[in-house]
Formats: C-alpha cells, structure tokens, sequence
C-alpha cells in the first residue's frame, strides 16, 4: 500500500492503460436497443401431397409433433410446438427457451424432420421447408423518386446499382426494391369465341409457349465446320404475340388476336404493396433475419444507398421513410444522456458537501472510470450498449461515489486538528491509516451491495433475459469504483496534500452552515422523538398500516408489465379482413381506412406509410408529428377503429427491437376436445357472446374460427368417354384451369420485350364471373353444341374444412381477449365478467348449440409469462433479504440489530411502491429490480447508524446520547451517498425522451423508495436501537450485575468483516 | 403526511372505476324486410343460328361468267346472283342462271368470276337475317323445371336490352356425352336484331313465388343455426332482438328467408360494433317517410339513452 500511494506515476500509467483498453472496448461494444438475447421460433412447413388433413395428422402429424417437441440438446430446449393444419398443408411453429441460438435451433429442426422424412412420400418429403420465425416488426423503408423519369424506368436504373449489394447486407432478410410500375400484358380472352371453337385456356398457353421456345434441327458437316439447323423463337414483340397461331379441335388455325383482346399496361395484382401518402411509389423494403441486428441492417442499407447516390443520375432523389437505426439511436442516445445526467447531480451534491473543486473531481473521477472500465468487462461478457446495460451503468453512477465519499471523508477527518505543514512521510502515514480503517467497510457495503444480485443469477428465461444486463453492468462499474475508491483517490489526494498550498486542510462545504443547522435540527427532532412516550406504538402501527395499504390497495393496483417500451413516433393501425383473395381488394379497403386516419388524426401525423403482404391484412403506419402525443393519438385511435363483424383493427406503437417481448393477451379462454367443427362452432359463438356482452374490447381467436365457403366442382367422369367421341379434348384438370383463368387471371408466362421480363396474364374480362351462378352457365363448347359448365360439372357451395390448430399435441382452439391501451386496471373486473359470462354460457346457451360432440372449455392464465418472470423476481427478492440478513448476521453477530437495520427495508420498499403508484408508473421486472437494488442501499444509511451507535455505547455513553449523537454526526455521510443515488437516478425517473420509459419504473422505484426509506430510517432506526439496547441492558442487569461489560459489546464491523474476509 | 396520502390512495381506489365506464351507443344500418319476387334462375348460353339459310350450288360444271352480287348483299328471291357457262358442248354452252331461293343477304361467296367450278359446288350463301332460331343446351337435371312456351331474356352483346324469348320446343333426346338436351327459343320481340352466329346468355324464372330475399351478410350463426337481428322501434327507441330464422337456397348473394321474418319489420345489416340481444342502438338511415321526425327524436335518444344505461 505504502509503495502504492508513494508511487503516483505508476498508478496513473496502469489506471491510464486500463481506461485506455476500457475506452477501446467501450467503442466497440455494439449498440443495440435491448440486451443479446433471443427465444427463437423456428417455423416449418409441409404439404400433404395426396392426403388430406386428417390422414396426414393420423400417418406423420402427431409423429413429427413429438418429435419435435422433444427436441432437446445441452443449449436447446422447446417451449412449444403449434400446429396449424390446413386444407393443403400444414405449418409447425416451434419456440425455444430464452437464450437459445437461433441456427442451431433451425438446424436442430432441420435434423429432426429431415430424419423423419425418409420414411415420408415423396411428394411429401420434398415439399418440407424450415425456416426462421420472426415476430419482429423492425423494418427499412427508403422511397425513391425523380421528376424527369417513370418508376420503371428508375427501377431499371437502381436495380442494377443497388439490389446486389443489398442481398449481400449480413444482418438483413430479402432486402429489395419494389416497383409500383411493373408492366405486364394482359390477354383478355372473348368467353363466347373460346366456346365456339372449343378452346380451353390451356391451348392458349400451349401456343404461346410453342412461340416462345426456338427449335434446334439437327446439324449439317460441311468439310470441318459443324452448321446448327435452328429455328429462333417466333416471339419478340406484342405484335407477334398477337399473331400466334391458335389450333382448334376442330382443325383451325387462328390468330390469337381473333379471340382475345391483348395489351401492355401496369401490372394489375401484385402479392405486396406499399404506399406512401396514399400514393405507391418505388420502395426499398428489408426486414432483418432473426436474430440480426436491425440497427446495423438499417445502417448498412442507408450505407449502401448513400454511397450509390453520387454514381446515379442527378435527378434520382431519396427519402428514408422508416428507419428503425434512427429511432434506436435516439432511445440509445437519451438513455447515455440520461448517465450523464445523473453523473453530473452526483457530482453537484458532491461538490455541495466536500467543498473545493479538487476534492469533487477527485472524487468525481470515479464516476466515468468505473464506467469505462465495466466496458472491458461487459465486451468480455459479449455484452451490448442497450437501454438496460445503460440503465445499470446510469444507476450505478450515483452509488460509485459512494467509497470515494467514504474514503476522502475518513482522510479529512484524520486532517482535522492537525496543524502546520506535514512531510511526505507523515502525509502518506495519515492517508494509510484512513484508508485502512475504512477498507474493510467499504468492501463490506459493495459486496451487500452487490449481493443482492447474486439471486438474479439463479433466475432464467424472461426475467434473465432482460436484466442480467443490468444486473451485469451494475456489478461491474460497482465493483470497479470500490477498487478505484481504494487505489486512485488517496493517491490524488496525496498528490494534492504534496503540491497544494492548503493541501493539508479540512476543505469546507459551500453550505456548511446549512448543514450544521440541520445537524442541530435533526438531533434535537430527534431526541423530541425518542423521548416521546407513544413513539413506539405510533411507529409500529405507521408501519403495519403502511404495509397493509400497500399490499391491498398500492401494489394489487399498480398495472404489470414485462418492461416498459420506449415512446415512438409511430403509431401502427393493422386492418384484418375476411374473405378477400386478390391483394388489390385489401388494398381498396386499406385506403378507406387510411383516409379515416387522416380525417381524425390528420394534425397529428406527419405521413403514413402502408404495407399490404396478404389479401387479408394491411398495415397502415403513421408517423406523429410528436412523439411525446404517442399515448394520446394511440387510445384515440383504439376509440375511432373499433372492431365490427369481420373488420378487426389492432392499434398499437411501432417497436422495431428484436427482442421478442411477450404481449400476452389478458384472457386466454380454451376450447378442447370434441369434434374439429363442434369446437369450431363452439368457439366462434363463446367469442361472439364475449364480444357482444362487452367483456373485453377486443377478441379473437386461435385458429381463426370463420367458417368459410368454398365452391366445389365435381366432374361427370361416367360421360368424359362420350364427350371425348363428340370431340372434348378437355380433361376435369382443364376446367380448373379454365375458372381460374376466368376469375383470378393466369401468368402463362414471361416475355422479354425491351430487356424487361413482362409477365403474360390470361384472364376473362372483368364481371365475367362474380357469383357462383356466372359460373354454371359459363359457355363450354363440345363439338358444335355450346352447353352451361354445369352440365359437365356439379357445382355446390360447401363449407370450407375447419383447419385444426394443436398446441403440444392438444387439438384445441383458443378464444383470447385483451383490454385497449390505458385500460389495464380494468383487466381484473373484464375477466371476472368473462368468467361470467363463459359460466352463464355452460348453463344456457350451450345446449341451444346443437352440437354433436361435447367440447369443453376453460381459461388459462393469460400472463404466464409475466406472472413467472414476476414470481421469480419475488424469489429472488426473498433471497437477496435473506442474504442482506446474512450479511448483517456476520457483521453485528446479533439477530436484534440485524431486524433493527432491516427496518429500512419494508420502508423502502413501501417508498417505492407509493412512488410508482404515484406516477403511475407498473410493476415491471424493472421496478422489482429496482426494490430488490434499493434493499442493498437502504440497509447501508442504517449500517452507518447503527455501527457508529454501537462503538459510541462502548466508548460508554449511555444509548440515548449515543443514538443522537451518532446520528448527528452521521448525517452528512448518509445524506451525501443517499442523495448522490436519489439524484442520480433521478433523471430516469423522470422518464424523459425516447428510452425513459423502459427504466423509468427503475428509477422511480429506486430514487423514491430510497428517499422515504432514508427519511424514516433516520428516526426509527436511532429509535429502535435505543429501545433495544436498554432493554438488553435492563435484563442484563438483572441477570448479573458483575457481567456488566459484556453488555453491548458488539465488535466493529471492521474486525469482523476482516475476519470473515480474511 | 400519512393520512393525507392514506386519503389520497382510498380516493383513488372509488374514484377510478366510476371514471372508467364510459358507454356509447352502437349505430347500426338497417334493412326493411320487404316481400318480393323470388325465383330461381337458369341460365344458359345460347347460340343465334339462322333460320333460313340457303346454300345454292353449282347446277352444273362450267365457268363462272357473271357475279352480280358481293357479300352482304340484299338479293330477293328470284334475283340472279350468278351465271354459269357450261363448258360441255352437249349443253350447247348455254349459260346456267342461278338464282336467289329466299329474300335475304348474301352471306357467303366461295368463288370469283372466271373460275371453273364442278357440279354441285358451293357457290354462295344466303342468310335471311330475319329469321333466326336460337338454341341452348339445357342438362338434365334442369329438365324438370323446363317446358315449352317458358318466357325468358336474352342478353346479347350487340344489345343493351334484353330480348324476351320464349321456348318453341325442347329435344326429348338427352345426348349421352354432355347430358343435355337441346331446346330451341325464339325471341317475341320483332324488332330485335339477332345477328346469327353470336352467341348469348338467355335466363328463364322458375319456381316463381312471394318470399324474403336478404343479402346473406344478416345471418348470424349461433352453432349451426341461423339467427338474425331485427331492430325493434319502441316509443322512438331501438332495440335489438336477435330471432332464429329458417333460410332457403342461398342466390346470387342473397338468402332465402322462408320462416321467421315478416313485412315491414327492420334487420340490422352492418353496425358500428358487436351488438347483443336487448341492446339499444342509433338507426343510421332509418326510410325516409319517417325522416324529418326522426331526425329530432334521434338527438333526444342520442341524449337520453346513455343516462338511462347507466341509471
């Protein structure tokens, strides 16, 4: 130690390297909005082939459901595996536990079925496909446009500049440019000539693509040259295609232009869109694989297209209309902001207790080292820069000034009397003995500190997901101040003593005199409090009601959530439908929707952005001028966009993080056993009475339980052997064909015309068939009679075959419900109704079902995962106060100080709970955190009172005068470490800017439980010592007046922690 | 402190669920059950042939010296359209006249003036576009709903109207290959123009009778029962009142409602929200006879209704 101090420079050098490698690793810590964790879902899927549903299920589906469910290595575990069998084919879904990799999931998958396969028909075997299952809503979206040119042809110009480098983005999932201004050419068949020459759609295609294929005719030798006889490909042009030559059954040649009308125009369906304003325009799109960084994907696209722009033409102009990077930069940046913030208040009440700018920085200094130096641990640990790494490093900020304080504080009270100059000698004698004395009680107060950490370590899944960063980060910079407190500070303080002028006096606080009056104050409160007969009774029924009020009207009133998402400035409205088939019908009914946004909320949002990918479903997003208007703009939308019979909204923020955090629905009501269409039924009629009786806002079911009609064709086969005599060439494959070609339209093939691939689209003209009536009379030429498709074909409407969905091999249909946003207090009353009302069901309405079978129905607990995460944090919770109790056990050896110091705790956490309650703020694994953190504070202020109490009453004062004066002369230590936390942690409490939320419960918890905590704790606990120690001596007394000395004889937690750590 | 906080959480505790309910009246658009034709409706393609058709060959082997007529040309019967000069000096060379059989329009020319044609060549076509015959395939399952002397529409591409027709007869022979048998119709009205050779979608009405006809978007399901929801005006109060019904076949959208409904009663079509038995709701396009005291009294129930669901 003495070599230590005495030798400044090699200090500074190893402190100087190790921030030097800190600052390195702190650079290339990536940055990301939540920590590196993941519960990947890998999704599979396979077609029957010739099987139907149930044949499939009854052969291979259980099979390859335990399969898979039993998937288990050293690193994987399932979860869960759902199934959803539909009328082709089915999907699996397959969930991992929290923290498993992701490719070797897949690949683990891969294996299982790929095993499974062999035994499977071809058809079967060849149509599996494996893939990652992403949840995640982060996407880029870049808009380009130019005022001299068509989209097409600035497709033509980007494409070529930019798509081979986006395919080549590492983090990200089929990035590509998607054109509005696709061209495609259009054969509108006549319906009355292609009866009356008997033609089918499928001879068309047949001589279209006859004239697209060129014909090789063998090869002639001439001397050594070898000539190809070949016939080139007839088509190269519209008008060529419109003189294909068509035969007929009946032996004719004609032009296809005799029979169809043929175009070139703007492509009219399309399987995705995407709108700005309302308006299509050229869009780069890309989603980030699983398990890829969105922020990098974001920035490497944005990359690519800043570094393309120079070498385009001038007029090519870009916007970036959704960019997950920026908006996680922001939550990132605030959060930094925040650290900072919080720094600089720790630093400010420093100053206002040390005095002098020297013993601040000096103390300060600890502050951003700690930090820096957690950075080479956290890039050891494969750690990110995420809100809840930043969060733990901004709430440690406040506590590592912690041991400086301690370690100065001790060096200037060694100072005080001491007159005149000092030598270097002398100097570094009076710096080891402070440092010395309070060695083993800083390292004492870390490690309960950090002890309480330790139970976080046995938790997994969720909970560990997202706070072993936290817990990480404060471990580390915490750990770390504890060694700089020890090392770095009486160092500089010895420097300062050396090279200083006044360097070997006390300095004096700015507001001293302040201090000193609430010295005075206080003890004088405080002996006023004592000496008060009631105190006692007052306390301890203050205490018990306060508990009581907490645990039946503050906590059980607090709203729960996994962690709190940060504030966006978008807001997403999702439109789901029924019974669309073309992506353009979505696509009108999107607009409408999207214009009854604007109309309400046109002030609010700065422009829209919509995406359809399926017929059914479109997503409208709507960037808000201001962010901090989120919550408002999100429950009026939930207001304006209520669900009717068949049009489903969800209102709900944009959150591009990848990390997968549940969004439980608040009710999960099942529905099992019985037959599939019975459950069917069963479901959509409980969802209904659900839905009609108010329970909740918003219902919906798992599978989706609308029963949907299909038309089906049976074909007369008995007279396909006359038909084929009149001359039908046609097969019943044929008249699928045909129907299709009449309703949705066929792409036959793709043409080359001006270095453009142009899809070729057969279709009717439009109306041609708009009911199932249009269809039986369509015209259908046999031989010379022109007869009604129907009489061919039987044409039925029939209900579609119900697909079953199984959860862990349960067939089962599952009715979820949830509240809208702001509502959650009401979730307990709305599941009580639900209950209700499902009991009320089982008794009335059920037998008016008319089913057949008896399925069954109950609810399961909705929040599982919450509850879980919850009840290990409770969990580890007990175990951190039983180790703080430990703790104590060992450093006082008697259980009634121990209770007496633990005081503080239940008075925390009481702070806590009425400050979130207060700002109405939730229960969230932060808040939780956030008390379990506090416990570890909160005994430290009644440590400092109770020690110092303790060697007063050896010293030989009686337990009053003690008690006042150990707590007067405490006051500024516990004021300075508790107020250096409160503010601190106060800028998180606040919430501001885009990240707060998330650590807000954090901070709020923290800062407001510490603060009551520390405010009661200076009172009581002086007050139950007291008590405590006089009635300790009292039985004493009597039990034996000569054993008087060992009485309170308690040893200074500085031996017995030297003993327990040596 | 304690008791004013302990005051604060006890306020807060009564005073949050009293803010939360808040009810709002759902709207609904109605639709007035109204008695009207129902049928079913058959439908065929039909193809316009002519009636009258004269194919007028060659009387002899000779060259052809005169063509006086060109496709589309008017010729009445009796009217020369070709001459023929006999090549075979039996005949003397005398030159053969053919003439036009029928009034009507020359439809097709299968030869020019100078060639050599054989006996019994196709020489010309005459059509008389007057009278054409129209046929449709009708199958055999549709058979029973047919007769004779049926009157039905023709939709035609070359016009906008549709032309009345009727059936003159139906084939007694089902034909084994398409199971259909053919039936010949002829349109009533004289002024339509039938262009032979098109083809066209004629419609009969059958099973002709009084009945309700909903869009099937009213049906609700309870199990496998159909049930609807009638809106029930009570002192300028609307209520609902969810009923079961029987339907029939379901056509063109639409749904049969054979028991359960009746006249003049109103059935919701689309609302504003899920609606259940007994709730009251706001009528959005009540008929408009009713409109202008409607519209008065909807504000007041606007007004009133929500106190009452509370009170």
């Amino acid at each position: 130690m003495r070599g230590l101090y005495s030798s400044p420079l090699r200090v500074y050098i190893i402190l100087g390297a190790l921030a030097l490698m800190g600052l390195l690793a702190g650079s290339k810590l990536p940055i990301s909005l939540y920590p590196n964790s993941n519960k990947p879902t890998i999704w599979s899927s396979i077609s029957y082939g010739h099987m139907n549903a149930e044949e499939f299920v009854n052969n291979y589906g259980s099979k390859i459901e335990n399969s898979l469910k039993a998937i288990q290595t050293n690193d994987l575990e399932v979860v869960k595996v759902s199934s959803t069998y539909n009328k082709s084919g089915a999907n699996y879904n397959i969930e991992f536990q929290w923290g498993s990799d992701p490719k070797e999931a897949k690949r683990e998958v891969l294996n299982v079925l790929t095993g499974l396969s062999s035994s499977w028909p071809k058809e079967i075997r060849d149509s599996l496909g494996v893939n990652y299952w992403s949840r995640s809503s982060g996407f880029i979206a870049i808009s380009f446009y130019s005022e001299k040119r068509s989209l097409n042809e600035l497709f033509k110009i980007l494409e070529p500049a930019l798509v081979p480098k986006l395919i080549a983005v590492d983090d990200a999932e089929g990035a590509n440019l998607w054109n509005p201004g696709r061209k495609e050419i259009s054969i509108t068949l006549d319906p009355d000539s292609m009866a009356s020459l008997n033609l089918f759609p499928r001879d068309i295609e047949q001589a279209i693509k006859n004239g697209l294929s060129g014909f090789i005719g063998g090869t002639i030798v001439v001397g050594t040259d070898k000539l190809q006889v070949e016939m080139p490909r007839q088509l190269e042009s519209i008008e060529q295609l419109r003189e294909v030559l068509v035969p007929t059954p009946k032996g004719q040649l004609i032009h296809l232009s005799q029979i169809a009308h043929i175009d070139i125009g703007e492509a009219t369906d399309s399987n995705r869109v995407f709108k700005t304003n309302g308006s299509k325009s050229l869009i780069l799109f890309a989603n980030p694989r699983t398990g890829g960084n969105v922020k990098r994907m974001a920035e490497d696209i944005l990359k690519i297209v800043k570094e393309a722009m120079p070498s385009l033409p001038k007029d090519i102009q870009y916007r970036v209309l959704v960019d997950p990077s920026e908006f996680i930069r922001a939550s990132v940046n605030n959060v930094i902001h925040e650290v900072i913030v919080a720094a600089g208040l720790a630093v400010l009440v420093l100053f206002l207790f040390v005095g002098s700018f020297k013993n601040t920085i000096t103390a300060a200094l600890e502050i951003p080292l700690s930090m820096i130096l957690a950075f080479i641990m956290m890039n050891l640990f494969d750690m990110n820069l995420n809100l809840i790494s930043l969060g733990g490093l901004a709430l440690a900020a406040g506590m590592n000034v912690d041991a400086s304080v301690v370690v100065m504080e001790n060096i200037f009270r060694h100072m005080e009397g001491l007159k005149g100059p000092l030598n270097f000698n002398s100097r570094l004698s009076l710096i080891i003995r402070a440092v010395k004395e309070v060695r083993l009680p800083i390292i004492a107060s870390t490690i309960s500190t950090l002890v309480v950490f330790a139970p976080l370590a046995l938790t997994k899944d969720l909970t560990n997901a997202i706070l072993g960063d936290l817990a990480k980060a404060v471990v580390f910079s915490h750990g770390f101040s504890m060694f700089i407190a020890l090392i770095l500070v009486p160092t500089i303080r010895l420097q300062i003593m050396n090279f200083s002028k006044d360097g070997d006096v006390a300095p004096v606080s700015p507001i001293n005199g302040f201090l000193t009056k609430l010295e005075a104050w206080y003890s004088k409160a405080l002996r006023g409090f004592i000496n008060f007969k009631a105190t006692v009774w007052i306390t301890a029924i203050g205490i018990i009601v306060s508990l009581i009020v907490m645990g039946t009207l503050i906590v059980p009133n607090l709203k729960k959530e996994i962690i709190g998402t940060p504030d966006t400035d978008w807001m997403i409205l999702s439109v789901n439908t029924h019974g669309n088939t073309l992506v353009g019908q979505m696509e009108a009914q999107a607009a409408e929707h999207e214009e009854r946004l604007l109309s309400k909320f046109g002030n609010d949002i700065k422009y829209t952005f919509t995406q359809i990918q399926r017929a059914n479903q479109a997503t409208i997003m709507a960037r808000l001028e201001d962010k901090h208007e989120m919550n408002r703009v999100w429950k009026a939308m939930e207001e304006e966009f209520q669900n009717q019979p068949g049009l489903y909204f969800w209102v709900g923020p944009w959150n591009p993080a990848e990390l997968p955090l549940p969004d439980p629905p608040h009710m999960r009501l099942i529905v099992r056993g019985g037959k599939v269409e019975d459950r069917m039924l069963l479901a959509k009629d409980l969802m209904e009475t659900i839905r009609e009786k108010e329970a909740f806002p918003r219902a919906w079911t798992e599978p989706d339980v609308h029963m949907e009609e299909n038309i089906v064709m049976v074909p007369h086969v008995e007279r396909w052997q006359d038909l084929a005599k009149q001359g039908a060439g046609f097969l019943p494959f044929d008249i699928t064909d045909l129907s299709r070609v009449a309703t949705d339209g066929k792409v036959m093939e793709y043409i080359n015309i001006d270095d453009d691939s142009l899809p070729i689209k057969v279709s009717y003209p439009t109306g041609t068939l708009s009911t199932k009536e249009d269809l039986e009379s369509l015209p259908i030429g046999v031989g010379d009679k022109i007869v009604p498709l129907r009489a061919i074909v039987d044409i039925k409407l029939e209900e579609a075959k119900p697909r079953t969905y199984r959860e862990d091999g349960r067939d089962l249909v599952i009715i979820n419900a949830k509240r809208n946003k702001g509502e959650d207090h009401l979730v307990e009353t709305s599941l009580a109704q639900a209950k209700e009302i499902a009991e009320e069901y089982r008794k009335k309405d059920l037998s008016s079902l008319g089913l057949t079978s008896k399925p069954m129905f109950y609810f399961e607990d909705a929040a599982k995962d919450l509850n879980d995460a919850l009840k290990q944090l409770s969990t580890a919770l007990a175990l951190s106060l039983l180790l703080i109790f430990l703790t104590m056990l060992l450093q006082f050896g008697d259980i009634g100080h121990c209770l007496i110091i633990m005081v503080a705790i239940p008075l925390g956490i009481f702070g806590g709970s009425l400050s979130l309650w207060m700002f109405d703020s939730t229960l969230s694994l932060n808040s939780v955190l956030g008390i379990i953190l506090l416990n570890g504070i909160a005994v430290n202020n009644s440590i400092i009172l109770v020690d110092f109490i303790l060697s007063l009453v050896r010293e030989g004062f009686t337990p009053k005068e003690a008690a006042i004066l150990a707590a007067q002369k405490r006051l500024r230590p516990i004021l300075i470490t508790s107020l250096t936390t409160i503010l601190g942690m106060l800028p998180i409490a606040l919430g501001m800017g885009e990240g707060g939320k998330i650590l807000q419960p954090l901070g709020l918890s923290v800062a407001g439980g510490l603060w009551f905590s520390m405010l009661f704790t200076l009172f009581i606990v002086p007050m139950l010592e007291v008590l405590y120690l006089k009635r300790k001596q009292a039985k004493l007394d009597q039990v034996d007046m000569n054993e008087e000395d060992e009485l309170p004889v308690v040893s200074t937690p500085v031996e017995q922690e030297g003993v327990q750590l040596q | 402190m304690k008791n004013v906080l302990l005051a604060a959480i006890l306020c807060s505790a009564i005073t949050q669920p009293v803010f939360a309910k808040t009810e709002k009246v759902k709207s609904v658009f109605i639709k007035k059950v109204n008695k009207s034709e129902v049928f079913d409706l058959y439908t065929f393609p039909a193809r316009i042939e002519p009636e009258v058709n004269s194919l007028i060959l060659s009387e002899t082997q000779g060259v052809v010296t005169e063509l006086p007529v060109v496709l589309g040309q008017q010729v009445k019967k009796g009217q020369i359209v070709a001459k023929v000069k006999n090549t075979d000096p039996v005949f003397k060379f005398k030159p053969v006249v053919l003439k036009s059989p029928i009034d009507g329009v020359v439809s097709g020319v299968y030869f020019s003036q100078g060639s050599q044609v054989t006996r019994g060549e196709k020489l010309l076509l005459v059509t008389d576009p007057k009278q054409v015959k129209v046929l449709i395939e009708i199958p055999s399952k549709d058979l029973a709903s047919m007769e004779k002397g049926m009157k039905g529409s023709l939709s035609l591409k070359t016009s906008k109207n549709p032309v009345p027709v009727e059936i003159v007869g139906i084939s007694p022979y089902v034909h084994p290959a398409t199971g259909t048998a053919t039936a010949q119709i002829r349109s009533t009205d004289k002024e339509a123009v039938l262009v032979p050779g098109t083809l066209g979608k004629v419609s009969f009405k059958s099973n002709v009778h009084e009945g309700i006809m909903l869009p099937q978007s009213v049906l609700t399901y309870v199990g496998k029962f159909p049930h609807i929801r009638l809106v029930e005006e009570k002192e300028q109060k609307f209520t609902i009142k969810k009923i079961k019904v029987e339907i029939g076949p379901k056509r063109r959208g639409e749904v049969e409602i054979l028991k359960g409904l009746d006249d003049g009663q109103m059935v919701v079509e689309r609302s504003s929200g899920f609606i259940k038995d007994g709730d009251q709701v706001e009528v959005k396009n009540l008929p408009k006879v009713e409109e202008k005291k409607q519209d008065k009294k909807d504000k007041k129930k606007a007004e009133n209704t929500p106190k009452k669901d509370k009170a």
